[in-house]
């Protein structure tokens, strides 16, 4: 084979091969429109960033934090009138929680918070949820 | 076309220029560049004159004022320091709204989203002032 028959081979795959690497590593993630009221808790995403969500719960009397999700890939925010919608990109299986936090935000919008991480830290690991007594022991 | 031949490095140069400014440019935009590793950016929503005299890279304190029961069940205020020594990534207004971006530990930014619900004040460190303090809770 002549080493220009090799190259004009080799580039088809140099391109496409990335694609399909890329493909199959965003095949578990859907697309799912979060609905905000109001436009503060979205303030700082003006262009798509890798975020971690923070939602507050009641438990045993008690107002707690947890971190939802951690290194999702959310796009930049749109307003619509009173309401801002927003696109996150997450794994099928993990729509349940996102209603509970839907239906979390519809009562609430203080009640949860999206914190913008460095591009390059993929890092994700547990965390203990977080309380004024835990705080203040 | 030899002739313009000297001018070949002065393009290239050129082009690389043109090409790291417009990279520095566009991650410029994006937050997620400006937040150090490992840490993550909060939105702080402050009222006007504290946004007025804070900016980028200026660090503060967050104080925040909350009911606490007493050992005999009585309720009453209190204000502890909560963070100290907070770098600002940037302030942002949006809809008359000002907010700080704050530097935050993902579990400091736990914690900051449970108090921020209370009564909360930023204020601003002297340039060059990194002390952390034991600062007693006051009633």
């Amino acid at each position: 084979m002549s080493k220009k028959c090799f190259l004009l081979l080799l580039l088809p795959a140099i391109l496409i091969i990335p694609g399909i690497i890329n493909s199959q590593s965003t095949l578990e993630l859907k697309p799912y429109n979060l609905v905000v009221q109001g436009w503060a808790p979205l303030a700082i995403l003006r262009n798509p960033e890798q975020v971690d969500i923070l939602i507050v719960r009641e438990k045993n009397g008690e107002d707690s934090v947890y971190t939802l999700f951690q290194d999702v890939k959310a796009t930049k925010a749109k307003q619509n009138g009173q309401d801002s919608t927003i696109t996150l990109l997450l794994p099928q299986r993990t729509i349940t929680e996102l209603n509970t936090l839907q239906a979390t935000l519809n009562k609430k919008t203080d009640a949860f918070v999206m914190i913008v991480r460095n591009n390059k830290d993929d890092k994700v690991f547990p965390l203990e949820t977080s309380t004024i007594s835990r705080l203040f022991q | 076309m030899r002739k313009f031949q000297f001018l070949a490095p002065f393009f290239i140069l050129a082009l690389c220029f043109t090409a790291t400014a417009y990279s520095a440019a566009v991650t410029d935009l994006f937050l997620g560049s400006k937040v150090q590793h490992s840490y993550r950016a909060y939105p702080l929503e402050v009222d006007k004159v504290t946004a007025s005299m804070i900016a980028a890279e200026n660090k503060v304190d967050v104080l925040i004022t909350f009911e606490a029961l007493l050992k005999d069940g009585r309720a009453t205020p209190v204000t502890a320091t909560f963070l100290q020594n907070i770098p600002v990534i940037e302030t942002v207004a949006v809809n008359s709204k000002n907010y700080l971006i704050l530097s935050l530990s993902p579990i400091e930014a736990q914690y900051m989203l449970l108090m921020q619900r209370q009564t909360y004040k930023v204020i601003l460190r002297p340039e060059g002032d990194n002390a952390i303090f034991q600062i007693e809770v006051v009633k």
